[in-house]
């Protein structure tokens, strides 16, 4: 297994190049990468000093590239000497087609963690970047099983997170310097963080780290993903690298001050150790499966499935004891049986010898499409039934 | 001269002929699976066939949106269903997702929309997409009009933006609050709009970390304030620009929104952008818009990205008054059938004779309209009617032009259940 993790000192190099497992290094510069703080002589120093340890360095430009900040963002890129890194690590397609058109000399490690949770969609990454693409960094939002899959499938090499925050959400918009008013970043080379808890009652009072960059607003969950104890099968399928992010653990300013600690409890095969290490609460919650459209089913009415060609008119008033108001779907001839499905699509009534008269009260053996019909009371007639052929 | 699109959103059929009469030039819209909306009525296949066939007779088109981002489940038939839009004459696909984008381009001749859930930002981003079959760029909601037309110059890429009605506050298919916290995912039809959730807040001290506090059990986290909720998209005053930088549609927010705020939106921007086409724009114009359209949002309103970063003033906090915006008006009902003599109409609000009506005809100036005379169904003279019950109004000769799926607002109204 290779685990990759973030640098943002020469001390975290040295505990990297001393954890079982570890062989790369996630660097961060302020203007490229969504939570970077440093610069470009720092990441180049880190890179060096990860290169003499033989560990593989990457290039985190992670940001999110609006057109604006675009022009800014490639002049400062064209000033790194891109040698130093065996891969650059991008979200933005942007990011990824500049590099592919302008910059032969970078492989590319492609964060679909947002969408592309299909096999279809990743394997369109691998055919669209081509041997350029060295990793795909997938979704922990992706079930095992899933999981399995893709690694065994994909042509590239898969990462996922291991252990670390989970990002809930991201603006472009100042959201913190908004509500707590100090002085927002006005550019994206500035050195800016504001952090906060947020914790709302609709979501149980949980406290959710919310922190402001140069590159806008994040929210992350109360508790972290964890499943340094659950990647057997993964690494029988080929997961090439295991991420583990400790960067919210810092208590002297480094990002990588438990690795050794956490890498030797894996090595040691020890599911409690490892957990208990971990020095925040954890969870797994789409490792086993995903069931996030499971409730969608119960929010929607059965009815859309009988609004076919059978489907001939639509309550629009029911009068109680002396009519129903249906306006036409369609024209129909008005002889014969019908069905009314009631508004929940769960019954239906059946409508024998309905008397069908216009607007005007005559009464008409054809009904014309879009008009308004009336019938006879129907004790369940309510409005949004639907009345059908009996097919 | 170049005349932006106006796309406006159906939520069922019967919007959508709202939508198309009231003077949208294409519409979109979801059938059952795939779309992003899992509580919208939503198209069924006999309903998408009806609704093709109505928007093409009145010229507009119709784009059905894909746009969720899949699992392999989730894909199951995409690729029938998309033979299937193909051949009733869906005019354009609206995908986010490669994997989707490459099911369609494998299985039909569909032009792609590529939707602003993929949060293509930039021209280089819209360089790729168009190499992976995109004729058209949704762009996010966080670039100015400017910017988005830099992207088309520079990508050869048609490009849609976002003119009017709710927006997210993230960027979009970057949040997943409803996901880990309510186990429905946001980007597959179930959000919960936590960003439209009030939240206690207490800022930290320890620059350089991550936002976690060392003492999970904060006590002091201040007032609630709702500080991710965006105000509505409000780009009236813009649409001189979305001219100048050639943006090829305009998009109103709202496929849950009701009949009322699809007539108001359409009639409005069309009369807008007719209006500028021509060179015929004046003041009045556009005060009378303005004033139609602001009734129309309940979040505030701000021009977002548009011109430049959404800043300070494009967060909604509900609590506080804006004294700038006109009076609501809610709606009534709508025309269902007119005769020589009598317009039928389905009521969604209660009515009394004195109400005052305003009929909405698809062009030209509303129609106010004191309410001496109404009958039920059944002809009998009524003093007043019950929400969810069809009237019978005598077609005078001020209501002659009123005709069948004009919709009906009540002037004196204040009640907030709106729209």
């Amino acid at each position: 297994m290779n685990i990759t993790t973030y640098a943002s000192c020469e001390e975290d190099i040295a505990r990297i190049a001393k954890a079982h497992g570890a062989s790369e290094v996630l660097l961060e510069p302020l203007m490229l990468s969504r939570f970077g703080h440093l610069t470009r002589k720092e990441v180049e120093n880190l890179a060096r000093a990860a290169e003499a340890q033989s560990l593989e360095r990457v290039l985190v430009w992670d940001a999110l590239i609006p057109e604006r900040n675009i022009d800014e963002m490639l002049k400062e890129i064209e000033k790194w000497d891109l040698s130093l890194f065996t891969a650059v690590r991008i979200q933005d397609p942007g990011a990824a087609q500049w590099l592919l058109t302008h910059r032969s000399d970078a492989l590319l490690q492609l964060i679909v963690e947002v969408g592309s949770h299909n096999l279809e969609a990743l394997q369109g990454w691998c055919e669209c970047f081509g041997p350029r693409l060295q990793r795909l960094v997938l979704s922990i939002e992706l079930p095992e099983e899933k999981l399995i899959e893709y690694c065994e499938s994909l042509p590239c090499q898969v990462e996922l997170l291991g252990a670390g925050p989970i990002l809930l959400f991201h603006s472009p918009r100042a959201l913190l310097s908004n509500r707590f008013s100090p002085p927002q970043p006005e550019s994206i080379a500035d050195n800016f963080r504001i952090e906060a808890i947020s914790s709302s009652t609709e979501s149980h009072d949980r406290l959710f780290p919310t922190i402001e960059t140069a590159h806008g607003t994040f929210m992350f969950l109360d508790k972290d993903q964890f499943i340094l104890d659950k990647l057997d099968k993964l690494l029988d399928a080929g997961l090439h690298t295991v991420r583990i992010d400790m960067r919210h653990t810092s208590t002297s300013g480094g990002f990588a001050e438990l690795i050794v600690e956490v890498c030797d409890a894996m090595q040691l095969d020890s599911c409690a150790d490892v957990r208990s290490i971990w020095p925040r609460v954890t969870r797994s919650p789409f490792f086993k499966s995903n069931k996030t459209t499971a409730q969608f089913a119960k929010l929607k009415s059965r009815i859309p499935q009988f609004r076919n060609e059978n489907g001939l008119a639509e309550v629009v008033a029911a009068e109680k004891g002396e009519c129903v108001v249906f306006f036409t779907r369609q024209a129909f001839d008005s002889s014969g049986d019908f069905l009314l499905v009631l508004p929940s699509g769960e019954d239906d009534l059946l409508i024998h010898g309905a008397c069908f008269r216009d607007s005007s009260g005559a009464v008409i053996d054809r009904c014309e499409q879009d008009r308004i019909v009336v019938t006879q009371w129907y004790k369940k007639a309510a409005l949004g039934a639907l009345l059908r052929y009996p097919s | 001269m170049f005349k932006p699109e106006l796309l406006a959103p159906a939520g069922c059929l019967s919007r959508l002929k709202t939508a198309c009469l009231y003077g949208a030039n294409a519409l979109y819209l979801g059938g059952q699976r795939y779309g992003l909306r899992a509580r919208a009525d939503n198209f069924t296949e006999h309903e998408l066939k009806e609704g093709v066939r109505f928007a093409h007779e009145h010229n507009v088109r119709i784009y059905v949106v894909l746009n969720a981002f899949l699992h392999d489940d989730d894909m199951d038939r995409l690729d029938e269903f998309c033979e299937f839009l193909e051949s009733i004459g869906v005019d354009a696909v609206i995908a986010s997702d490669l994997g989707v984008i490459r099911t369609i381009r494998r299985n039909c001749n569909l032009e792609v929309h590529l939707s602003t859930q993929a949060s293509c930002l930039n021209r280089y981003g819209a360089q790729l997409w168009k190499r992976l079959g995109v004729s058209r760029i949704i762009v996010g909601r966080e670039l100015s009009i400017e910017e988005a037309g830099r992207i088309k110059q520079e990508s050869g890429v048609g490009v849609e933006m976002f003119l009017h009605g709710a927006m997210c506050m993230s960027y979009s298919g970057h949040c997943t609050i409803s996901n880990f916290t309510a186990g429905r995912d946001a980007n597959r039809g179930g959000c919960i709009q936590s960003c439209r959730f009030p939240y206690k807040q207490t800022r930290l001290e320890t620059a350089g970390g991550m936002g976690v506090a060392e003492d999970n059990t904060l006590d002091n986290l201040g007032e609630e304030a709702h500080f991710m909720s965006s105000k509505d998209l409000f780009g009236s005053a813009l649409l001189n620009e979305f001219f100048r930088y050639n943006i090829d549609s305009l998009k109103i927010e709202g496929r849950m929104k009701s009949a009322l705020y699809l007539a108001v939106t359409c009639r409005t921007y069309r009369k807008l952008i007719d209006e500028i086409a021509s060179g015929s724009l004046t003041e009045r114009s556009v005060r009378d818009a303005d004033e139609e359209l602001l009734r129309t949002l309940n979040r505030g309103s701000c021009e977002g990205s548009l011109k430049g970063p959404a800043g300070r003033e494009s967060v909604y906090e509900p609590f506080v008054k804006d004294d700038s915006k006109p009076d609501m008006r809610h709606i009534l009902g709508t025309v269902l059938e007119t005769t020589r003599d009598r317009i039928l109409l389905q009521l969604k609000a209660p009515l009394e004779l004195g109400n005052t009506l305003e009929f909405l005809p698809f062009r030209g100036e509303s129609i106010s309209w004191m309410v001496d005379s109404m009958r039920s169904i059944d002809d009998v003279e009524l003093q007043s009617a019950r929400q969810d019950s069809v009237i019978s109004l005598p077609k005078t000769s001020e209501l002659v032009d009123v005709a069948q799926f004009n919709v009906v607002r009540k002037s004196d109204t204040t009640h907030d259940d709106v729209l």
